[in-house]
């Protein structure tokens, strides 16, 4: 059976490009151009993904995300521009799953679909116990993580946000969930630490920590753990 | 003695030195009283009154004229020591040297107040002048206050100046200003000038001064003091208001340029774009593999320009309307400037590409997406100037106190001195390099970012090519790193 990918934007030109390419890559294609049509069809044919524009002409787009998530858990990747990372943010904390700055090469936009639909079969069935990125191996089930064979000595809170990272790999995290998840701090007032922690994971875990390639900045938004094969 | 004070001391003054100066004339002339005759005597007479008229002025000089007679008749009419008189020759000498005494001290006064007016005149055209010249060329209306209030004070020797300017008829824009201090009790001023300036607004001027009260030659200066005021203060909206004009013009003499530039970079991609994909879709024109490719890439690399154009051109308005607020957040500059490499395929491909870094630098607070803006136009700019294959050096240090400095050296010609500043101002093309593609908007945009960051960016020669540099301060009011303590 075909993936179902609802794509919602105004613009009837990236409409029509992300249609044709994305059945070109073997996805079943709706295609919605109001915030309204989307709620529709979303609950008439449920998809598997739901790629989303920020600006829709009857409703702000963070407000389609949150009446999905009032209702389903499907993958909701939004699509932006440069220089909106507070809606951005916004977005991820109303349950988006993911972000795309336009323009954006397709590449970039499969691998973010090929994401977000692991994690929706990994929320529903196990949890993944090892996580592999290049030389990086990261064992959650017996709390070990190796760098080309050679174990990494972490301290319990850096451990704790490898591992949360890890888990979610691939996916963006904004500062306030990984804040929460790994200290329980409810508000977003201690990006210092964040910051400050993940400058040592990157020390003891990049090759080059100026130019990390496993831990990633995503600016103003939060910080991406990238797998590699 | 609230009562003695300057006033009433200046007042009595100058009736005590006719009394000394008849008493010891009067002395001296006794002890010479047989050297001397009569009529010589009343002639010495006359030289306190000369002398008293011309210092102090009519009535202390009347008042010596009479004590004079008084005395001269006292002590030298026979018979002495009364003041009664035999001869009538020695009583006309008496009424005659009374006279003489009163019209010499008027004549005298006259002259002497002609002569204090113009000194006054002087003084108050001195004090105008200096006023003048301090309150040339001042823009700002509460420093048109200050140095208003200050020569007030320092003129009329007063004790406290309070200068308030209402600049809208409505009261709402007011400036206050004063000087002298306050350690009496709070009392009235004992001099107030209200003004009302011609775009409806007042200026007014309070003055303070203890125990002297200001005499109506002051007021009058104080008046035309206040008046200066009003006047520079008039000036400097009418300045104001032409620097505006100015300014608008220039925007709308910039946005013409910027449209035409901006058109102009706009299309050139479109056209390698619209040429590509035409020639992809022909079914007329057979391309290979390689060809298709080749096309296919130029497609995205100008994509790639279009998109970071309109990146800048959104800056750039941003930095016109000053709304280019830096979202600070504590960032690692190596980090966004190795970010900016990995993006840039072409400036990997092209050049060599050479990174001084620390390897502890400690995090700047700075807008990860504006920082990254700057270095993408550093790095264009160097792709633009310096030959393929050239060195590129970006070398990141710790700078003076609290600064950054970051440099990014490239092997492109020098610059002529006089234009390394230049080149940082908008649509700014150096001349013999109009093939070079452009809007003329990259460095402006790093200038402004730098500076809403609150550093500085200036370009240097270097012996084998040329260097932007720019400071970034590192630290920020309310950004100061919560101490981080290891959990366990």
């Amino acid at each position: 059976m075909l993936t179902k990918i609802l794509v919602v934007d105004d613009e009837p030109q990236i409409l029509r490009a992300l249609k044709t390419i994305l059945t070109a890559n073997q996805f079943k294609v709706t295609t919605a151009s109001t915030g309204n049509d989307a709620l529709t069809l979303a609950a008439a044919q449920p998809p598997d993904v739901i790629i989303l524009d920020l600006s829709l002409p009857d409703m702000d787009g963070l407000k389609v995300c949150e009446e999905l998530r009032a209702w389903t858990q499907v993958p909701i990747i939004i699509l932006s521009v440069r220089d909106n990372e507070k809606e951005k943010v916004k977005a991820l904390d109303k349950g988006a799953d993911d972000y795309l700055t336009k323009p954006f090469g397709i590449e970039e936009l499969l691998a973010r679909i090929r994401v977000a639909l692991k994690h929706a079969s990994q929320a529903m069935g196990i949890q993944q116990s090892v996580i592999t990125s290049g030389t990086l191996v990261i064992d959650l089930s017996r709390h070990l993580i190796t760098l080309s064979g050679k174990e990494v000595k972490l301290t319990a809170t850096e451990y704790k946000l490898a591992a949360y990272l890890a888990s979610n790999a691939d996916r963006v995290l904004t500062h306030q969930t990984i804040l929460s998840h790994v200290w329980g701090f409810e508000d977003s007032d201690h990006t210092e630490y964040l910051r400050v922690f993940i400058g040592q994971l990157r020390k003891k875990m990049e090759i080059n920590p100026n130019s990390p390639k496993y831990f990633i900045t995503e600016p103003g938004v939060g910080y991406r753990f990238v797998t590699y094969e | 003695m609230q009562k003695w004070d300057r006033s009433t001391y200046e007042r009595i003054f100058p009736f005590l030195y006719p009394i000394l100066a008849v008493s010891s004339v009067t002395g001296i002339l006794w002890f010479l009283r047989d050297e001397l005759n009569i009529q010589v005597i009343s002639l010495l007479y006359l030289l306190p009154v000369v002398f008293i008229s011309r210092i102090f002025g009519l009535l202390p000089a009347i008042l010596t004229a009479i004590l004079s007679f008084f005395c001269y008749n006292y002590f030298f009419i026979s018979p002495r020591f009364t003041l009664a008189i035999r001869q009538t020759q020695d009583l006309i000498s008496l009424i005659v040297f009374l006279i003489i005494a009163i019209v010499i001290s008027q004549l005298l006064n006259q002259d002497r107040q002609n002569l204090m007016a113009v000194i006054e005149r002087e003084r108050e055209v001195t004090y105008l002048y200096e006023l003048n010249i301090a309150l040339t060329g001042l823009k700002d209306g509460r420093e048109i206050s200050r140095i208003l209030a200050e020569k007030i004070y320092a003129t009329f020797n007063a004790d406290r100046v309070e200068v308030m300017i209402f600049q809208t008829p409505d009261r709402t824009k007011k400036i206050s200003v004063s000087v002298g201090n306050e350690t009496r009790e709070p009392s009235d001023p004992d001099f107030i000038i209200p003004i009302s300036t011609a775009r409806g607004g007042e200026e007014i001027v309070q003055i303070w001064r203890f125990g002297l009260p200001f005499s109506p030659v002051e007021q009058k200066m104080l008046n035309t003091f206040a008046r200066q005021g009003t006047l520079a203060i008039e000036r400097a909206y009418l300045i104001d208001i032409n620097n505006r004009t100015k300014i608008l013009e220039e925007s709308d003499k910039l946005k013409t340029s910027l449209l035409s530039s901006v058109s102009h970079e706009l299309r050139t991609p479109l056209a390698t774009i619209k040429a590509a994909v035409s020639s992809l879709r022909s079914k007329t024109v057979n391309l290979d593999a390689e060809s298709r490719y080749e096309l296919l890439s130029a497609i995205e690399e100008e994509t790639d320009r279009l998109n970071h154009l309109v990146g800048n051109l959104l800056d750039m308005s941003r930095i016109e309307s000053g709304v280019l607020n830096p979202q600070r957040g504590w960032n690692s500059m190596a980090e966004i400037v190795y970010g900016v490499l990995k993006r840039m395929n072409t400036i990997r491909q092209d050049y060599v590409i050479d990174i001084e870094i620390l390897d502890e630098l400690p995090y700047v607070p700075v807008d990860y997406i504006q920082m990254d803006q700057v270095f993408t136009n550093l790095f264009s700019n160097c792709t633009k100037y310096a030959p393929k294959g050239s060195k590129i050096t970006v070398r990141i240090q710790l700078w003076r106190e609290k600064q950054m400095l970051i440099q990014v050296k490239n092997q492109s010609p020098h610059i002529a001195e006089d234009q390394l500043e230049r080149i940082f101002d908008k649509f700014y093309r150096m001349d013999g390099f109009e093939n070079v593609t452009g809007t003329g908007l990259g460095l402006s945009i790093c200038k402004g970012i730098i500076e809403a960051h609150g550093g500085k960016i200036w370009a240097e020669n270097e012996p084998d090519g040329l260097s932007f540099n720019f400071s970034i301060p590192r630290f920020w009011e309310s950004s100061a790193l919560k101490a981080v303590k290891e959990e366990i």
